[in-house]
């Protein structure tokens, strides 16, 4: 049960993960975009270049959700890295439930009459040109922490299936992404 | 002075290994709560003072969305995805593979050959790719056997690989130099123009070095047999310019246009994205699996490097209303001796213990945030203050036990190589390191940059 419920989390995550990437490859096309248009045709809009940093917030504060799924968010690995599979399940919910569920409530809630505000004044890009309903990218800060809550969530239920032996710590660090490199290695030598 | 608490509790804090950004963030709002209800104090009873201070607390947070908002439309940080995507595109070209096959001979055949090629190819690695891990790994798959089938010296080849690896850190375009010009609000370009000479002057040095200890004792890095099935020179050398032209002309594309002032380091990037796709079709390395990879990649590491950028906007505020920074600027301004030099050489050592312990984004944005009024107020220009700390930064990859370059070193080494080894190493490369970061400090003019603001 416990088991289907973390896929579910995962899956989640990486739609989050999907809808980042694509946000990124986005920002890379409208930044190149931007820069011909500027240097070659010495024209540009402001709602392009405005759309820049749109995509980028998308990137930033929703990635962050994706990332705890990964396990890519630094640690001091000094003690963690020697401890068993059972601690660090146990490290892990702990810090969940201390540490990111505070962090995410706090600041999530403090965001959402920043929003609110913004909706309400129909807030618009202050350049001619620029875009409008600028309450969207604010969303995505209570939106942002929303997902950190929900994926802390499933990053939980991980970690406690793990700690009741329902499968194997899941390993994120530096040996597989060695692994990983050593592969794509190999795969060009015997090309 | 609940600040200074606050400080010591998050690094205790961070030793259980949880995520930093999270850690950071959340002590910081325990103690938001705590600094409201000593604020408001218990005159009117405990359970009023109790209520209102944690109200007082919780108001310090509202202004974390108007933080956030301004985070989102900085468009320096926007430059850190995409050199990161456009490091791993190149990467993937299997660019490092490529180079150090054909370059890593060119010189094999002279006495510590092979090690000055790694630190070559190091060093163009670092100004394209910029992936620590991915080049110290490549270096250790590719270089290190062929020095060890030569008898090069074990602690030689060792510490060639991890301090060619990390050059990524210090030679432009580096993630470090980016998150720096950040904190430090100055042009990130201006950064990448001051770093440039104190990397080509630790390249400069490793082959230097390399280059007396193959002098001194030729039995530590022979020079190799010339292998007649790589051809001759001329065919030899042929190679490696094809090999290198392609992406050296993407990253003196990508540079010089910075450099020259004509594009932003975003705008650049960008253009460094679209050339690195290019070569990849170039290549034929070129698939959307790739695309996929290098986005995904890219995503982690920025919202990594965004969550504790919150973590320390929420310290940083809590810091200042308890103010810890007019006791650290007391504390710093009141050190004996000139009070400069004073403050220069207690903040490099303090990075430089605290680059043992953690990672070169979080001494960015909570360490040397609370230093830079103070250097600020001592006039000392934050250009020539923020490259002393990248080289310092640049160090604590190599520095054991926990260097970053150590352990993907170890990962991939034979099992006849011991780990003691490999720190022997690369101390005279952290030795090397050390003496430039003294030059710049105390002859900043050598590489044309001013140490204080006039």
């Amino acid at each position: 049960m416990l088991l289907k419920v973390e896929k579910a989390f995962d899956k989640f995550a990486d739609l989050i993960g999907a809808v980042t990437s694509m946000a990124i490859v986005l920002m890379i096309m409208n930044v190149t975009y931007d820069v011909v248009m500027r240097y070659f045709f010495k024209s540009g809009s402001i709602a392009f270049q405005e759309m820049e940093w749109h995509l980028f917030s998308v990137v930033i504060l929703l990635g962050m959700a994706y990332t705890l799924k990964e396990d890519g968010h630094v640690r001091v690995d000094l003690i963690y890295d020697r401890l068993s599979p059972n601690k660090k399940a146990m490290i892990n919910m702990i810090g969940v439930v201390t540490f990111i569920y505070p962090l995410a409530i706090l600041i999530g809630l403090a965001s959402v009459p920043f929003v609110v505000e913004t909706f309400q004044s129909g807030e618009i890009s202050g350049d001619p040109g620029g875009l409008t309903h600028r309450w969207i990218v604010k969303a995505l800060i209570p939106l942002s922490f929303l997902l950190l809550f929900i994926t802390a969530t499933g990053y939980f239920i991980k970690n406690l299936n793990t700690y009741r032996g329902l499968h194997k710590m899941e390993e994120h660090g530096i040996k597989e992404e060695i692994e990983a490199i050593k592969s794509s290695i190999h795969k060009e030598e015997t090309k | 002075m609940i600040g200074i608490i606050m400080f010591f509790t998050a690094l205790c804090m961070l030793l259980i290994g949880f995520p930093v950004a999270f850690t950071f963030g959340a002590v910081s709002v325990m103690f938001g709560l705590i600094a409201g209800i000593v604020e408001i104090g218990f005159d009117e009873g405990f359970i009023v003072g109790l209520l209102e201070g944690l109200e007082e607390g919780v108001a310090m947070f509202d202004f974390m969305p108007f933080r956030i908002y301004s985070i989102m439309q900085n468009t320096i940080l926007m430059a850190i995805p995409m050199f990161i995507f456009m490091g791993i595109v190149l990467q993937k070209t299997g660019l490092a593979e490529r180079l150090l096959e054909s370059m890593g001979f060119l010189f094999g055949e002279i006495r510590g050959g092979v090690a000055i090629s790694t630190v070559l190819v190091g060093s163009l690695l670092a100004a394209s790719t910029g992936v620590v891990g991915a080049s110290v790994v490549a270096m250790g798959v590719i270089s290190l056997p062929v020095m060890m089938k030569y008898k090069y010296n074990t602690e030689l080849a060792t510490g060639t690989i991890c301090a060619s690896g990390t050059l990524g850190q210090i030679i432009p375009p580096s993630i470090v130099l980016i998150i720096l010009g950040d904190v430090f609000q100055v042009p990130v370009g201006d950064l990448f123009a001051a770093a440039l000479g104190p990397g080509v002057m630790l390249v400069a040095c490793y082959i230097i070095f390399i280059m007396i200890v193959a002098y001194l004792n030729p039995s530590m890095a022979p020079a190799i047999p010339a292998d007649p099935s790589r051809g001759d020179k001329k065919a030899q050398v042929y190679r490696a310019l094809k090999d290198i032209i392609p992406s050296l002309t993407l990253i003196l594309m990508v540079l010089g246009s910075i450099f020259a002032g004509i594009a932003t380091p975003t705008e650049s990037a960008a253009v460094g994205c679209l050339g690195a796709v290019l070569l990849a079709l170039l290549y034929k390395s070129f698939s959307f699996g790739m695309i996929r990879l290098a986005a995904k990649e890219s995503v982690t590491i920025t919202s990594m490097v965004f969550a504790i950028l919150i973590g320390a906007t929420a310290f940083s505020m809590v810091f200042t209303y308890t103010g810890g920074e007019e006791l650290v600027e007391h504390f710093m301004t009141n050190l004996p001796g000139d009070t400069v030099w004073a403050f220069v050489i207690f903040t490099m050592l303090a990075i430089f213990i605290l680059g043992f312990f953690i990672d070169f984004v979080e001494i960015s944005y909570i360490i040397i945030p609370i230093l830079i009024p103070i250097s600020e107020a001592l006039g000392i220009n934050p250009v020539w203050f923020a490259i002393l700390i990248a080289m310092n930064l640049q160090t604590s990859f190599l520095t054991p036990p926990f260097g970053f370059s150590l352990f993907y070193l170890k990962g991939v080494v034979p099992a006849s190589v011991k780990t003691m080894q490999i720190y022997r190493g690369v101390l005279p490369f952290i030795a090397i390191q050390i003496a430039v970061l003294a030059l710049l400090a105390i002859y900043p003019g050598f590489f044309g940059v001013e140490a204080f603001l006039k």
